[in-house]
């Protein structure tokens, strides 16, 4: 399930003679090129490399890497390109999955809220989240669109595919607790840790819930609540944060009670006595533990 | 919808539902596929066994591991069985529905597990080894049939082949006699 990954390689020489497109760059000695589609630089205190795997292996990215597949892809290009990946440090890891679903990928997204702490984007009509802050970020895509649906590869073919794609741009030592080479990045240990903050990435996103009017067992406090959370959600997390961050900007609101009242609309959504999880969700939920499960 | 290039079908040996051995009943694609075709030395018959992975005292379970894996008998009397696949059942919404790979990562296979009636079926997808937890995934969502594609039709069986549209219709047997 390694994507795009960013290694560091100390007091090495790239081979620029196998270099496509390589140009100069500024300092003495450094240069730009590709290897099978990965950047490569060459620096003056080393080599930096910097692409997607699955890319360099078979051409397209759609498909995930087993372990066992990326490990092929590092030797690959250790033969390619004639480095020791042992003396690297990888400095930025991506971890993808693309997930066949039911139906078109922006329904999926469309049912993300905003987390804490992470900017929340959306593109193209809803069909690519994107949640990130300076170190991480993850998104949720329509590979299909990216890639036009009859060329998605042959297990994917004609369906639809959600693409959800980790990425630690900064701190992988904080996700490993030291710097790795890519050969330990893909020990079974390693990889397991990488796919399992991926999945736990997923789940920490909240989701939109559908509400369950039941009138069994029901207090008013219960009815309260209930019809609270209707209203939140026809109003949606993105508005209701929206009115909040309008409140404090105006000055209508103070840090505090800005704070409760999100505190509040998580309660709210995540209430599982008035909410039930949304089949969609629930569809994309089953697919993400099956894959972070043996983290092939 | 993706479709297997060949569906294996075995059924438990013991009827009381215990025992690992499946015995094979049928097969459905073109031929067969030699790495199912796994006989028994003594009799001849094509079998498996469904294995659990045995954890070794004191360590802790690999989580990793299929807890299944799908084994064929020894080649010689004496032998130990041979691995052919784990198993991996990661879903527990899709019970007894599993994926591996034959080969080693050449062909997926794609399990289901009936414990009830004692039957296992496999469903074969040639080349696709790398693919198979994708295959899975498509599977729990309807994107995979568990039924070979349709034979194409025969032509000359069932009458002339029509016509190419713009060309004259000679489907038509012209009088060999000739009346004089």
């Amino acid at each position: 399930m390694t994507d795009s990954i960013s290694v560091f390689l100390p007091d090495a020489l790239a081979p620029l003679d196998r270099l496509a497109g390589l140009r100069p760059l500024r300092g003495e000695g450094c240069y730009l090129g590709t290897l099978g589609g990965l950047r490569i630089i060459q620096g003056v205190q080393g080599v930096f490399v910097r692409g997607s795997l699955p890319k360099y292996l078979n051409g397209e990215n759609a498909l995930p890497l087993t372990r066992q597949a990326v490990r092929a892809a590092l030797g690959k290009l250790e033969t390619e390109s004639g480095m020791d990946l042992k003396i690297g440090r990888v400095y930025q890891l991506e971890t993808a999955c693309t997930l066949p679903v039911n139906d078109p990928p922006r329904e999926y997204l469309a049912a993300w809220g905003p987390l804490a702490r992470f900017k929340k984007s959306t593109h193209g009509n809803g069909d690519t989240v994107t949640l990130a802050n300076g170190g991480r970020s993850f998104s949720g895509y329509d590979k299909g669109e990216e890639m036009a649906p009859e060329a998605l590869p042959c297990p994917l073919a004609g369906l639809y595919a959600l693409r959800l794609e980790s990425c630690w741009k900064r701190g992988l030592k904080r996700l490993y607790g030291r710097l790795l080479n890519p050969w330990e990045a893909s020990e079974p240990e390693a990889y397991g840790q990488a796919v399992r903050a991926w999945a736990a990435f997923y789940f920490k996103i909240p989701k939109r819930r559908e509400v369950c009017l039941s009138m069994d067992g029901m207090t008013p406090k219960g009815f309260e609540r209930t019809l609270a959370a209707l209203g939140l959600q026809s109003l949606g997390l993105d508005r209701a944060q929206e009115i909040i961050r309008d409140g404090l900007a105006s000055g209508a609101l103070d840090r505090v009670k800005a704070s409760r009242m999100r505190a509040l609309f998580r309660e709210l959504a995540k209430d599982e006595r008035i909410t039930n999880t949304d089949p969609l969700t629930a569809e994309i939920d089953e697919k993400v533990r099956a894959v972070a499960r043996f983290a092939r | 919808m993706k479709r297997p290039d060949f569906v294996y079908r075995f059924k438990r040996h013991r009827e009381d539902g215990q025992g690992t051995r499946f015995d094979l009943v049928g097969w459905d694609g073109p031929g067969c596929y030699a790495p199912l075709m796994c006989p028994l030395k003594r009799s001849g018959e094509p079998v498996v066994y469904v294995n659990r992975w045995r954890l070794k005292a004191g360590t802790a379970p690999d989580l990793r591991k299929g807890g299944l894996t799908l084994a064929a008998p020894g080649k010689r009397k004496g032998d130990k069985g041979r691995n052919l696949s784990s198993i991996y059942e990661p879903s527990p919404e899709h019970p007894a529905q599993g994926f591996g790979d034959l080969g080693p990562r050449v062909d997926a296979i794609l399990t289901r597990r009936d414990e009830l009636a004692g039957t296992l079926t496999v469903l074969v997808f040639l080349g696709l080894g790398l693919q198979a937890e994708t295959l899975f995934l498509s599977w729990t969502s309807g994107g995979v049939s568990e039924e070979l594609a349709p034979a194409p039709p025969i032509l000359g069986g069932g009458g002339l082949p029509p016509s190419p549209p713009g060309s004259l219709n000679n489907n038509v047997h012209l009088a060999t006699d000739i009346e004089t």
